[in-house]
C-alpha cells in the first residue's frame, strides 16, 4: 500500500496543512513586534527594530497584570473545585452507588444542555446576590463543567481494580483514606486531564466573564484584550502583543502535558 | 452502599442549582415579559408569536443552517484527508504533525479571531482582502463565510486528531487484503477506512449539528452579527435581546428555540451513548 509516490504525496499534504496551522501563529508573533503602519504595509516583513514597546504598552493599557491574575484565579480555582467535587462523585459512580445508572444518564443529558439555556436566569439571580464577580464566575464554571468531568473521571476510575481497595479495607482504611491515598494517586492522569482542561477552559473563556465581570478589577485578561478593540481604529500591534501573552500559557501547558490533553479531548470524551 | 451515595450529593446539588433550576426557569421566563429587574409578568405565548412572525428570526435560523452545512462538510473533509495521510508517514512524524495540528485548537478563541480579523480580513490591509480585492467580513453576503473560515482554522486539527485516533484502531490486515485485491487509495478509504471509523464519524457529525446551533463566540467577537444582521445567529440574537435590549423574557424564549433545534441531534446522541454505555 505504501508506494513511494504515495508517501511523497502524503508528506506534501501534511506539510501543507502543518504550514497552514503554524503560519498564522508565526504572523501573530512577528507582527506583535511591529508598529501599526508596519503591520499593514507588509504583514510578512520583519520589523525594522525588534522592540518590546507593544508589549510594554499593552501591559499598561490593558492592565494585563491584573487581568492575568484574574484569569489564573478563575482557571486554577475552577480546576481545583471541579476535580475535587467531580472526583468524589465519579468514584461513587465507578463503585456503583445506588442510582448510578440513572445518574449517568442524567449527567449525559446535562452535558448536552447549552450554556445559553441557563445564562439569563443565572445572570439575574447572581446579580441580585452580588455575585457578578470572579466568585460567581468560578461557581458557574464548576457547575457547568461537572457533568463532563464526572463522566470522564469515571472512565479512568473504572480501570482501577476493586481488589486494591478491598485490600486497603481489610487493612482498616476508611472510605476517605481509600479515596485520598489510593484512588487519587492511581487515577492521577485522569485528575490531571480534568484539571488541565478545566484550567484552560477558564483561562480561555469568553461569554461567561464578558457577561458577569463588569468591574474592571475583576476582569480576566481575555476580556481586557477584547475591550482594547475600538470601533473605528484599533491598536493592532498592542492587541497582538497582548494576545501572544495570553496565548503563551495555553501553548506551553499543551506542549508540556500533551498526552493528558489528547486523552481527555479525544479518548475520554467518547467512552463514558 | 448508602454512604457511597452521599459522595454524589455535592456534585448533584451544584448541577441542580447551576443547570437544572435555571433551565426550567428559562422555560418559565419564556412566557413572560421581563426586564430582569422588576417582577416578570405572564404573557402566555406572546414572545413566541412575536419571534415566529418576525422574518429576522427565520433569516437567523437560516444562518445557523448554513453554518451547520458548512461544518458538516468542509472541516470534516479536510480532517479526513489529513487523518488518512497520517497513516502513510512514520510514527514519530505522525506524532509531531498531530501536535502541530492541535495548536490552533488550544489557543483562546479571542486570540484566533483577532489574529484573523487583523492579518487576513482587515477591511483595507488584510492579506485575503488584498488577494480577492474584497472585504469578506465587512460585506453582508460573505461575512458568515469569513467567520466560518476562521472557526475552521481552529477546528479542523482537532477533528483530524479524533479521526486519526479512530483510524489507529483499524486492523492493518484489512489494508493488506485490500492491497492484494488491487484496491487504490480512494477504494481503500471508501471500503476500509470509512466503514471502520463510521461510529466516530457519525458521532462527530451529530455533535457538529448541536454545536452549530449554539455557535456564539466567533460571531460575537468578529461582527456581533453584522454587518446589519447578515451574520446574526440564534445565540447572538438571544444574547443581544437579553443583555443589550434588556428583554429577558423574549431572550429566554429565543434560548428555548436554540434547544428546540438542537434537541433532535441531542436525542439521537443520548440514544447512542446510553446504549450499553459504550462508545457509539
Amino acid at each position: 500500500m505504501k508506494g513511494k509516490g504515495n508517501v511523497i504525496i502524503s508528506w506534501i499534504i501534511l506539510i501543507t496543512f502543518a504550514f497552514s496551522a503554524l503560519f498564522p501563529v508565526y504572523l501573530l508573533i512577528l507582527n506583535s513586534f511591529k508598529t501599526r503602519s508596519e503591520i499593514f504595509s507588509d504583514p510578512f516583513r520583519f520589523p525594522k527594530d525588534f522592540s518590546f514597546s507593544n508589549y510594554i504598552k499593552a501591559w499598561g493599557y490593558a492592565d494585563l497584570g491584573c487581568g492575568l491574575l484574574n484569569s489564573f484565579i478563575l482557571g486554577s480555582l475552577s480546576a481545583v473545585f471541579t476535580t475535587l467535587i467531580a472526583g468524589i462523585a465519579a468514584y461513587a459512580l465507578a463503585r456503583r452507588a445506588r442510582g448510578s445508572s440513572y445518574t449517568i444518564t442524567f449527567l449525559m443529558f446535562c452535558n448536552t444542555l447549552p450554556f445559553f439555556i441557563v445564562l439569563i436566569p443565572l445572570y439575574v439571580w447572581f446579580y441580585r446576590l452580588g455575585l457578578t464577580n470572579l466568585i460567581g464566575v468560578i461557581i458557574i464554571s464548576v457547575g457547568t463543567g461537572l457533568p463532563f468531568s464526572i463522566l470522564l473521571l469515571r472512565s479512568f476510575l473504572l480501570a482501577i481494580p476493586k481488589e486494591i481497595e478491598e485490600a486497603a479495607l481489610i487493612d482498616g482504611a476508611n472510605k476517605w483514606q481509600i479515596f485520598w491515598r489510593i484512588i487519587l494517586p492511581l487515577a492521577r492522569s485522569g485528575f490531571l486531564t480534568v484539571g488541565l482542561l478545566t484550567f484552560l477552559g477558564g483561562w480561555n473563556s469568553f461569554t461567561l466573564p464578558l457577561t458577569f465581570l463588569t468591574n474592571p478589577d475583576q476582569q480576566t485578561a481575555i476580556i481586557k484584550i477584547y475591550n482594547l478593540t475600538g470601533q473605528y481604529t484599533s491598536p493592532w500591534g498592542q492587541i497582538f502583543a497582548a494576545i501572544v501573552i495570553v496565548s503563551l500559557p495555553t501553548i506551553v501547558l499543551f506542549l508540556a502535558f500533551q498526552r493528558y490533553f489528547i486523552q481527555g479531548l479525544i479518548g475520554g470524551a467518547f467512552k463514558y | 452502599m448508602r454512604n457511597t451515595f452521599i459522595m454524589l450529593i455535592p456534585a448533584l446539588l451544584l448541577i441542580a442549582f447551576i443547570m437544572i433550576v435555571p433551565s426550567i426557569s428559562t422555560i418559565y421566563y419564556a412566557f413572560t415579559s421581563w426586564n430582569g429587574f422588576t417582577k416578570p409578568t405572564f404573557i402566555g405565548l406572546q414572545n413566541y408569536r412575536e419571534i415566529f412572525s418576525d422574518s429576522l428570526f427565520w433569516k437567523v435560523v437560516w444562518n445557523n443552517i448554513k453554518w451547520t452545512l458548512f461544518f458538516l462538510t468542509i472541516p470534516v473533509i479536510l480532517a479526513l484527508i489529513v487523518a488518512s495521510e497520517l497513516n502513510n508517514v512514520p510514527q514519530k512524524a505522525k506524532g509531531v504533525f498531530k501536535t502541530i495540528f492541535l495548536i490552533p485548537y488550544v489557543l483562546p478563541t479571542l486570540a484566533v479571531t483577532r489574529l484573523w480579523q487583523a492579518v487576513f480580513f482587515h477591511p483595507l490591509h488584510g492579506i485575503i482582502t488584498k488577494i480577492f480585492n474584497h472585504d469578506f467580513l465587512g460585506t453582508p453576503s460573505t461575512a458568515l463565510l469569513a467567520i466560518a473560515i476562521i472557526n475552521t482554522w481552529q477546528w479542523w486539527g482537532f477533528l483530524a486528531n479524533v479521526f486519526s485516533a479512530a483510524m489507529d484502531q483499524i486492523d492493518k490486515t484489512y489494508y493488506e487484503l485490500a492491497h492484494l485485491e488491487g484496491a487504490n487509495r480512494w477504494q481503500m478509504f471508501k471500503y476500509v477506512t470509512l466503514p471502520m471509523i463510521l461510529p466516530t464519524f457519525i458521532f462527530m457529525e451529530i455533535m457538529t449539528v448541536v454545536w452549530s446551533f449554539l455557535v456564539f463566540d466567533y460571531i460575537f467577537i468578529t461582527t456581533q452579527g453584522g454587518p446589519g444582521r447578515a451574520s446574526e445567529v440564534l445565540a447572538t440574537l438571544t444574547y443581544k435581546t437579553a443583555f443589550f435590549y434588556l428583554k429577558f423574557g423574549k431572550g429566554s424564549a429565543l434560548a428555548t428555540t436554540m434547544i428546540m433545534f438542537a434537541s433532535v441531534p441531542i436525542a439521537i446522541y443520548l440514544r447512542l451513548v446510553s446504549k450499553g454505555g459504550e462508545r457509539v
